[in-house]
């Protein structure tokens, strides 16, 4: 039997990270890490009932950060297989099962992808704007083409998850995620997820924040 | 002498005091004190002497000192602020780093019931 971790960052989440963590409790995924990424009011006070793991950063670092806490916390626990997950409610738990099955096809990293689904109404403005472009510029940076490239709900096994560095703190993360695939030929699907859309997520001067992000880092480095 | 140079001058003694202050509390290490030290004496005498810039904006090819001198102080500039960023950049990890390390060893595991601590 695999053991399954679940990965979620969190940053002044209140009320959505409740129910996703009972939800994910009921579907028996027992393994919970929430990373508290420096939230005003702390986290844990609003799931101090639930069976999860809490990790904490003292100071706001960003999500990508806290994800790379959380999947080293969980590589730590012997975890075979890593999930990431949102704490704001736009995933489906249930469809973790989807991710999961792809990885025991013998795939590496499973990516959900919002354009696969069927029955997906993405607001045109994320679509032209945001979504689109950031396909196509990353593809530009790291090669791979995914038809969604900034969905944070993934699975990766224990081994694509030791080989994949998350560099960035903020949220570049996302494209430098699929750059490591490429860079250590991990074997990747993509698996069709529904997003809900709620008032977060990310915008367009988000957008160009993650660019620019990417750019010092290709210069810099 | 003309005003800007005498200003200078005042500016220019009081700043090498706060330098000696600097060392010798030991705010500045050696090598930092030498390094300002040599470029404010060289800012001083460039200004009490103009011509001594002129001299060698000639040799190198530039029209007027004052060109060379800002062309010199621009590049100055431009590295500093290269440096500046790229140590606030290492710095910037080195605080993740450690927020992360903390984060790990201090994980929080809460049970149906109590919650306890284990590091």
């Amino acid at each position: 039997m695999n053991k399954v971790f679940i990965v979620i960052p969190a940053y002044n989440e209140k009320k959505a990270i409740t129910s996703i963590i009972a939800k994910l409790l009921n579907l028996n995924y027992s393994n919970i890490v929430v990373v508290d990424d420096g939230s005003v009011q702390p986290v844990s006070h609003h799931i101090a009932a639930y069976p999860v793991h809490i990790i904490t950063h003292n100071i706001n670092l960003g999500q990508g950060a806290a994800l790379r806490t959380g999947t080293e916390y969980a590589l730590q626990q012997a975890a075979d297989i890593i999930v990431h997950f949102d704490a704001d409610g736009q995933h489906q738990a249930e469809e973790i099962r989807d991710l999961l099955h792809v990885l025991s096809e013998g795939y590496g990293a499973a990516l959900g992808s919002r354009y696969l689904h069927e029955r997906q109404d993405v607001p045109l403005s994320k679509k032209y704007f945001i979504h689109k472009p950031a396909i196509y510029f990353n593809w530009l940076f790291t090669g791979l083409k995914l038809t969604d490239a900034h969905n944070g709900f993934r699975a990766l096994t224990r081994d694509a998850a030791q080989k994949i560095l998350i560099e960035q703190n903020r949220m570049a993360h996302g494209t430098e995620i699929i750059a490591e695939i490429k860079k250590h030929n991990i074997k990747y699907k993509e698996v069709p997820v529904k997003i809900t859309y709620t008032e977060y997520g990310q915008n367009f001067r988000g957008g160009i924040k993650v660019i620019t992000d990417l750019i010092k880092q290709k210069i810099l480095s | 002498m003309n005003v800007f140079q005498i200003i200078f001058i005042v500016f220019l003694i009081l700043t090498l005091f706060r330098l000696l202050k600097k060392l010798k509390s030991r705010q500045i290490s050696h090598g930092l004190f030498v390094v300002w030290f040599i470029l404010w004496l060289v800012m001083g005498i460039v200004i009490v002497f103009p011509f001594l810039m002129s001299r060698l904006a000639e040799i190198a090819g530039i029209g007027r000192g004052v060109d060379l001198a800002i062309y010199v102080a621009v590049i100055i500039l431009l590295y500093t602020q290269f440096k500046l960023y790229h140590r606030l950049e290492e710095q910037d990890k080195k605080i993740s780093h450690l927020v992360r390390k903390i984060a790990i060893n201090n994980p929080q595991k809460n049970d149906n019931s109590s919650r306890d601590h284990t590091h």
